[in-house]
This record gives C-alpha cells, structure tokens and sequence, in this order.
C-alpha cells in the first residue's frame, strides 16, 4: 500500500514538474508561441499541485472515512503483500523492454529477434523446443516479409555497419 | 438517367475479371501491411505505384483504392487483441476493443469492429456519390475558423470521456495538448522544447507515443501479472457472429458515425484521426450507459471502427471533385491516377463519371471483401489473445519495436516508444485515461495552427463567423451536457432518498 | 615507318576506345549490391515521389543492382542530409533533400548540422524546379505590373515561418521594394490551394505541378517567375531577375534563382572515389534519358526531365554558398517571425 501510494505521488510529481517545466520554458519564446504553452501549462500546474496536495497532505484521518473515500480499499489492502513483488517485477519488465531496444541498437534487427525471443522464453521457464521454434518462426516470418518481399532494409546495428 | 448509366456502367467495370482479381489481390495486401503498427497505407501505395504504370485506369485503380480501402483493418484488429493500435487512429478501438478481449469476448469484438468498417466504408462511398453536386459549396465554407472550433468541440469530448477522476482526466488531455506543441511552430519558426535536439525538431511523433502508451504498457502490465491476457475460454465462434449483429442492433449509431466521419474525413486542414476520436467521444455522449465506456462497451468499437472506413470515402471527395487530395493517402493516389491517364478534378465529374462511380464502388466493395476475408480468419486470430505471456511479449514488442522504427529509420523512436511505455504502465496503475492524452497531442497543434491562422486572417472577429457559433453552442453542450447530467442524476438521487 | 604508325595508330584508337567505355570493371560493381536513397522527408511528398519515380530506371542502369528509397525525415531535411553525410564512402548511399533549404540552412548556422554542402559529392540533377508566384485570380493582381503597382496588401500563403516559400517571398519583396506584402503562415500541404478557393490569401509561391489544375480552371494566374529566364511554357510571365531594378536586388534574383536549379540535386557521402561517382553520375542521367521513363513522365503532366551531371552541380553548389555578407544577412532575417 505503502509502496504504491509512493508511486502515485511519484507520478503526480511528474505532471508538476513537467507542467512547470513547459511554463518556465515557453518565457523563453516569442509572445505568439508563448500563448499556447501558457494556456496548458498553467491549468496544468495548478491541477497537478491541486492533485498532488490531496494525495499528501490531505491525508484522510477516520477509518470509515478512508474507506468512503477509497472505494476497493480492502481489496488494496490485502495486495499490500505482493505490492512489492510487484514493483519489483515491474522494474524487471521495463528493464526487458529496455533490453530490446539496447540490443537493436547494437546487434540490429535480425539478429536480435530471434535472440531475445529466445532469451525471454527461457527465462520464462519455457522448453527449449518451443523457444527455439518460436524464435526461428520469428527470424523467418521477418526475413520473407522484410527482405524478401517489401525489400526493407532492416537496421543492421552498430557492430554489423560497415 | 445519364448518372444511373454512369452507376451501372462504373459497377460493371469494377467487376471485370482482371480488376476484380486486382481489387483481391489489394484487399489481401492492404491487410497484411495493415497490421504491422506504423506501416500505414501511404506506405503500401507507394510501394504499389511502381506496379500501375501502364494498367488500364479501372484495373489499377482497383489495386490500389482495394489496398487502401483495407488498410485500416489489420491495426483494428492489433487494436483489439493486443491494445497495439496500426495508427493513431485505432488508439480509440483499443479502449473498448481490448477490454472486451480480456473478458473474453475477442471474436465479438472483432466481428462489430471487422463488420462496422465494411458497413463504414460503404456508407462513406455512397455519401461521396450524394455529396458530389454540392461539394464545392460546402468545402469551401469551412475554413480556419471553422476548423478551430472543430477541434476546440473535439478537445472538450475529453471532458464527457473521463467519467471517473475528471481532475486525472484533465492533467492527461492537457499533458497530451502539452506534447502537441513540442517542435517547431510554423507561425513563428520557434522550435519549442526539443531540448536542443534535432529529434524532437518536428515535433512528438504520434506513432511512438502511441504505441508506447498502449502496446508497451499492456505488455509490462502482463509481465507483472504473468499470467494470460484472457483468462478462462469462450465460445469465439458465436462471438464473430454476435458481433456482427451487434452492428446491426446498433445501425443508428453507425450510420451517425460514419456520416460524420465523411465530413471530417472532406474537411481539409482537421486529419483523419480526429474523426475517430470524435465519434468515439459522441457515442459515449449519446450513449444510454456512458460510465460503461473504455470497459468493454461494443459501441466504443463500432463507432471508431465505422469511422476509420467512412472517412476515406471522404478523404475521396475533394481529391476527386476539387484534385486536391484529401488526405496523405490521397496524395499518393492523385499520383497514381495521374500515371493512368487518370485527370482528378471538376472535369472528371463532367467526362468520365462512370471512373468516379467505379471509384465509389471499389471502395464499398473492397470494404465489404476485407471485412469477409478478416472475419474468415477472426476466429484463429483470436486465439492469439489466448497465448501465454511468455510468448505473447516478446511477439508484441518486437511488433512495436519495427513498426515503430520503419516510418523513420530512427532509434530514437524507439526510446520514445520505451519512455511512454514506462509512462502509460503508470498511467494505467494509477488510473490516468490515455484518451485524453491521445486526443490532446492529436488535436492540440491543429487547434493552434488554425487559431493562429483565423487570427492572423480576420482577427477575433472570426468568431462571429455563422458557422463558427454554432460550432461554439456544440462545444458548450460537450462540456456542459455531462456536468447537468450528473447534476441531475444526484438531484434524482437525492429525491428517491 | 608506316608499319610503325600503324601500330601506333592502333594503340592511340584502342587507349581512347578504353577511356571512353570505362572501366570494365566498374559495370560489374554493382552487381547484387543495393544502393539506398536515403529521402529526408516521409513518405509520399515531392522528394518521396521523385526518388521512388527514378529508383526503377537507375537500377536498370546499374545491372545486377538493387535500388531502394529509405525515409529518414525530421529536423527539415537535416537528419536525412546528417545520415547521407556519415555514411561510408562505398557508392551505396545517395541523399534527396530540399537542397536549397539545406543551404540556407547551413548559411544560418542552423544547430545540428554535421555536413557541409560543399564537399558532398554531388552526383546530378534530376530537373530544374519552376517555381512561381501565382496569383489568385480576379484579386486585382492579374500580371506583375498590376501587384508591383498595387497598393492593396498582397498576402502570401506558406506553410510556415522559414520554410522554402515563405523565404523566397520575403526575399522577392525585398528585392522588388514591395511594401504591402504579408506572409500568412499555417498554410500546410495542400491547404494552400483551399486558402486561394477561399479567397484568404492573393498568392502562393510553388511549382506548377500543384497549380496547374487551377490555372486551367482560370481560378489561379501565375505572375512571376523565380528562374533566370522567362518559362517557355508561359512566355508573358516575367521572370523576377527582370523585374528588380536594384544591384542588390538583382543579387537576391540571382540567388533564388540559383535555387531552383538545385531542388533536386541528388548528394553522396564525401570522399566518393571518383570512378564511382563517375559511374552514378552517368547512370543518373542515362536513366533519365529512358524512353520509358520520359513517357511516363509526360503521363504524369510533368515538365520533361532537365538532368545536369555532379561536375555541374557541384559548381553551382559552390557558387550557391558564396554568397555577399548583405545577402547572407538578408537570409537570416527573413527566416524569422516579421512582427
């Protein structure tokens, strides 16, 4: 619960400062392309502080006031185990995602795909077979499409750039 | 009597052997290229035109308004099974679309969706064909001003679609007007907030974002639950076919959108996606259970989905009647249709009305083929949304990750893709809608440029312009229809106590 | 004696019938390579169409080979141009940009810039853009002297500050001494033609490939042309450089002028070995030469095709970006926002 709470004013920290930012920034410009920015980012700025206010400070006192206001609160409560599990595992997805996009940008396309379609499924305690077969399909269906068929050059990588 | 020899002459020719095994071949293309995210259908045609030097006009015509027609299909259907939109067009089809698979109900979502773009398609044909005589008139009403409050009215639908948490709805749809402003600003030539990039020069890209906010986030999402998308079976048979009637029980609300979709689709100057976030928003505003929207509700998909169809019948109506395309796609086409001898323009609509009408006719037929040919493969599809997550995500995100990265050749692309990712995970935890956002970053700079431009033009006076007020009254009714409704039921709340 | 001369006639023919095929060798370089153009805008606009139009007919030129346009867009056409720029020198990159703009560009000192113009190598010219100022019909501005006599306000749709169009007119007026022009920005793609049918705007400035249709229609009526000479298409419309009075308005003639001729320049990395070029350079224009490819060029209502080779393009993209310092700061101010 805790942890989650956390992550929801982290989140609405975000929106402050990123309302702040587009106002303080859009001084910098001309009065026309100022217009727009302003009319954002100040409704912005004050939504998000109002948001952020009644998540920190106005922090519910009674117990049957919390669970008024907080409909699913029980629910929430017996998450409070897992939450974080789940913060953990949430981290570890960003960072798989994370992963591919490191390993197109060195390895490039073709031979990223089947590799981390290999490598996901195995960590996933998928067999062997089904790793490898899915990860060949994959290398395949790209290779006829792509190359074959639309003539699309795939991003080769950094080490395979000539 | 000219004009109906002109109909049947024009139907004859689309089903000529060779073209109608064209318009197949189109159709077959057009899906194909259409579920790979990113790839669009300006892609595909000029991929085609190459092909159509030296066709006869009718027969390449089919090819390419057949691959055209369709291309919307396969990001419908991404859409739907995996909350992965084609375009930033199918971004509304995921809300409703989506949550119907993980009830269960892929097949019947696929089939409303599947079934409503042919019957769009159709109905946006036949509307070019009754709008012709008087489409200059009406083009040529509509200008700067009458676009800014168009998107003004498209802007205060993300008002009535935040049913739950209107302050969290109004941060999202501002945070994604806020992103529409990055890059340069063609009234000034001030690049705003690229952060001394050249990457963010023109601008967030849509596709990027888009596919981060649904697709990435849906496949962190699954991740930490680890589980399936879809948990238990259902009957996907009966499904297509539900979903199929679920258009016909709903024919009102498709004939609405796709009549709209046709005339945002001929307006110049708003884009083809505001036209599905439009009727998206209008179906939950007329809806009878507007809190059920963005959970599974079929008209959140029928209404979208018609859209998409209907307005590339209109995208077709200035590019025909005025040789001015209607669309991105369109451009690519008047190219085409130049190659074959082919001379768009108020002429055409005067010589050679049967090539219109042929026109008209490919389009409603290749939406009705794709639709059948979609549907005949739903069921299978549908499994897809059973797979295990272990397969499914690394699917999905190398989908994501060459849609994302063919329409610019850039990483950078795909560090966006990751960062709204990230974003829209936590936007979904938290219980931020994304369709605010969307709508914000699509109309948000068309919204400006037309300001601007009525401004520069005519001063506030533009304001005053007859249909500019009542474009006006509409956005009042947008925003105020769901506040006295809401008062109203809480006063029949209050009185049953 | 004769016998000598003989032979050594024999030797001068076969050495100039070798210079002359060229190297043997590099005909077979291509083979089952592919050659990229990189096309710094998305797909489908005029750069798009023109690289995807000629791609067919350079492959034929170059056996063995395939060609293919790759989209790299953004930041105005300098990513694409950056891209051409690190490319390897090996004959298998080539670059299709808004040239022109790429040179004001460079001439501002625009951030982001990796290349320099100048040492590209430049390898032809598909064609000369004619661009004009076109009119709106019945504005009261019917020919050149009627908008150079005029006190009405001329506006001139673009579609935004410092792109292509807006420079061009903003230079024009200055070149001219027209007071009572006004840029209208916001115009993009082809809702330029809507703000002429909506009589927002007096005139736009752009090729007749966009505006031909009107023109016939008697709905839009070309003014003034930017190239050096009169448009043999439209022999009553006066060509700017006639038009200013002024040295440094000729100069600013000169200079837009210069840009038509290098909008579709096409550039390869720097330091490309010079058989190579050769080779592409020739391809290029031989491509262009092809009955078929003229033939649908004339389908498509096209002026036929006016290729230079990458010498001359070279040349005039040397001359393009010496410019008189009053000129360069002529470019940098109108690429801003007029208050």
């Amino acid at each position: 619960m805790k942890d989650k709470k956390r992550g929801e004013i982290i989140l609405s920290i975000f929106f402050l400062a990123f309302f702040i930012m587009l106002t303080v920034l859009s001084l910098g410009y001309s009065a026309k392309s100022r217009r727009l920015p302003l009319i954002v980012g100040i409704p912005g700025i004050a939504l998000a502080g109002a948001d952020l206010y009644r998540k920190t400070i106005r922090r519910p006192t009674t117990e049957p006031q919390r669970r008024r206001q907080t409909p699913g609160l029980h629910e929430m409560e017996e998450e409070d185990e897992g939450t974080g599990g789940e913060i953990r595992k949430a981290a570890a997805m960003i960072g798989w995602v994370a992963l591919l996009i490191l390993m197109i940008w060195i390895f490039g396309f073709l031979v990223t795909i089947p590799s981390y379609t290999l490598l996901f499924m195995k960590l996933r305690r998928e067999s062997w077979v089904a790793s490898i077969l899915f990860a060949g399909i994959g290398f395949a269906v790209l290779y006829v499409l792509f190359i074959m068929a639309l003539h699309i050059e795939l991003y080769p990588g950094l080490i395979f750039k000539q | 009597m000219d004009v109906l020899n002109s109909a049947w002459q024009g139907l004859i020719g689309v089903f000529q052997p060779g073209a109608f095994l064209l318009m197949m071949v189109g159709v077959i293309l057009g899906n194909i290229v259409g579920i790979l995210p990113g790839l669009g259908g300006q892609f595909l045609l000029a991929v085609l035109i190459p092909f159509v030097f030296g066709m006869n006009p009718i027969s390449g015509m089919a090819l390419l308004l057949g691959a055209h027609a369709v291309t919307g299909t396969g990001g419908s259907i991404t859409s739907i099974l995996f909350n992965t939109p084609g375009e930033s067009s199918n971004a509304p089809t995921c809300f409703d679309g989506f949550e119907m698979t993980k009830k269960g109900q892929a097949g019947r979502a696929m089939g409303a969706a599947l079934w409503a773009s042919g019957v769009g398609g159709v109905i946006g044909a036949i509307a070019l064909l009754l709008v012709i005589p008087i489409i200059r008139t009406i083009v040529l009403s509509f200008g700067p001003p009458e676009f800014f409050m168009l998107t003004v009215l498209g802007i205060s639908f993300i008002g009535s679609l935040e049913v739950k948490s209107p302050t969290k709805g109004l941060i999202s749809g501002l945070f994604g007007l806020a992103l529409s402003l990055f890059g340069e600003d063609p009234s000034t030539g001030i690049i705003r907030y690229n952060f001394g990039t050249l990457y963010l020069y023109e601008g967030m890209r849509q596709i990027p974002v888009v596919l981060g906010l649904f697709a990435v986030a849906e496949m962190i999402d699954l991740g930490v639950k680890g589980s399936q998308l879809v948990t238990g079976k259902i009957e996907v048979k009966d499904s297509v076919w539900e979903g199929i009637r679920d258009v016909h029980r709903h024919w009102w609300l498709t004939l609405k959108c796709s009549i709209i979709a046709v005339y945002i689709g001929f307006l110049p100057g708003l884009g083809g996606v505001a036209s599905a976030f439009f009727t998206y928003g209008y179906a939950q505003r007329v809806s009878k259970h507007p809190e059920t929207f963005g959970k599974g509700n079929v008209e959140g998909v029928i209404a979208p989905e018609a859209a998409n169809n209907a307005k590339e019948g209109g995208a077709l109506i200035p590019t025909i009647g005025f040789g001015v395309p209607g669309s991105s796609g369109m451009a690519i086409l008047l190219g085409a249709f130049l190659v074959m001898g082919i001379t768009p323009g108020p002429k055409m609509l005067g010589q050679n009305l049967p090539v219109v009408f042929a026109m008209a006719w490919t389009v409603a037929i290749a939406n009705i083929i794709g639709a059948a040919q979609t549907l005949a493969f739903a069921k299978w599809m549908a499994r897809l949304a059973f797979l295990r997550s272990s397969l499914l995500i690394p699917l999905i995100l190398i989908f994501v990750a060459l849609g994302s990265f063919t329409t610019s050749s850039s990483m950078g692309d795909l560090v966006l893709t990751l960062i709204f990712g990230i974003l829209g995970y936590f936007m979904k935890v938290y219980d931020y809608s994304k369709a605010p956002l969307v709508l914000g970053l699509v109309l948000g700079r068309i919204a400006e440029g037309n300001f601007n431009l009525s401004y520069n033009l005519f001063g506030l006076g533009f304001l005053t312009r007859p249909i500019t007020v009542i474009l006006s009254l509409l956005v009042v009714w947008a925003l105020i229809g769901p506040i006295l409704k809401r008062a109203r039921e809480k006063g029949k709340g209050r009185a049953a106590e | 004696m004769k016998t000598r001369a003989m032979i050594l006639g024999c030797l001068v023919v076969m050495g100039l019938a070798i210079l002359v095929q060229g190297d043997p060798a590099m005909a077979q370089f291509y083979n089952r390579k592919t050659i990229e153009i990189i096309v710094c805008t998305k797909v489908g606009g005029g750069y798009d169409a023109d690289a995807r139009l000629i791609s067919p007919f350079l492959q034929e030129q170059l056996p063995g080979s395939t060609v293919i346009v790759r989209n790299v867009p953004g930041g105005g056409h300098i990513v694409g141009a950056n891209r051409v720029w690190n490319a390897p020198p090996n004959g298998l990159t080539l670059g299709v940009a808004n040239v022109p703009g790429l040179i004001a560009s460079q001439i501002r000192g625009d951030k982001g810039i990796q290349f320099d113009l100048r040492k590209y190598t430049w390898i032809g010219r598909l064609y000369s853009r004619h661009r004009f100022l076109v009119g709106r019909a019945k504005a009261g501005f019917d020919t050149a002297d009627a908008l150079l006599k005029s006190d009405k306000e001329f506006k001139i749709g673009a579609a935004g500050v410092g792109d292509g169009p807006y420079n061009t007119g903003l230079l024009m007026a200055e070149a001219l001494g027209l007071k009572k022009v006004r840029m209208i920005p916001n115009y993009g793609g082809s809702d330029e033609i809507y703000g002429i049918l909506r009589k927002e705007i007096e005139g736009v400035i752009g090729g007749l490939e966009s505006w031909n249709e009107l023109i016939s229609q008697g709905e839009a009526v070309p003014l003034i042309t930017f190239d050096a000479k009169r448009y043999s298409g439209l022999p009553n419309v006066p060509s700017l450089s006639e038009l200013v009075k002024t040295p440094s308005g000729k100069a600013v003639a000169a200079y837009i002028a210069g840009e038509s001729e290098l909008s579709r320049a096409i550039f390869a990395p720097p330091n490309l070995p010079k058989d190579v070029a050769q080779t592409l350079s020739q391809a290029l224009l031989k491509a262009v030469q092809v009955p078929k490819f003229k033939e649908m060029i004339a389908k498509l209502k096209r002026e036929p095709f006016d290729p230079l080779p990458g010498d001359d393009v070279t040349s005039k993209v040397t001359a393009a970006m010496d410019l008189p310092p009053n000129i360069v700061e002529l470019i940098k101010k109108v690429a801003k926002e007029q208050e």
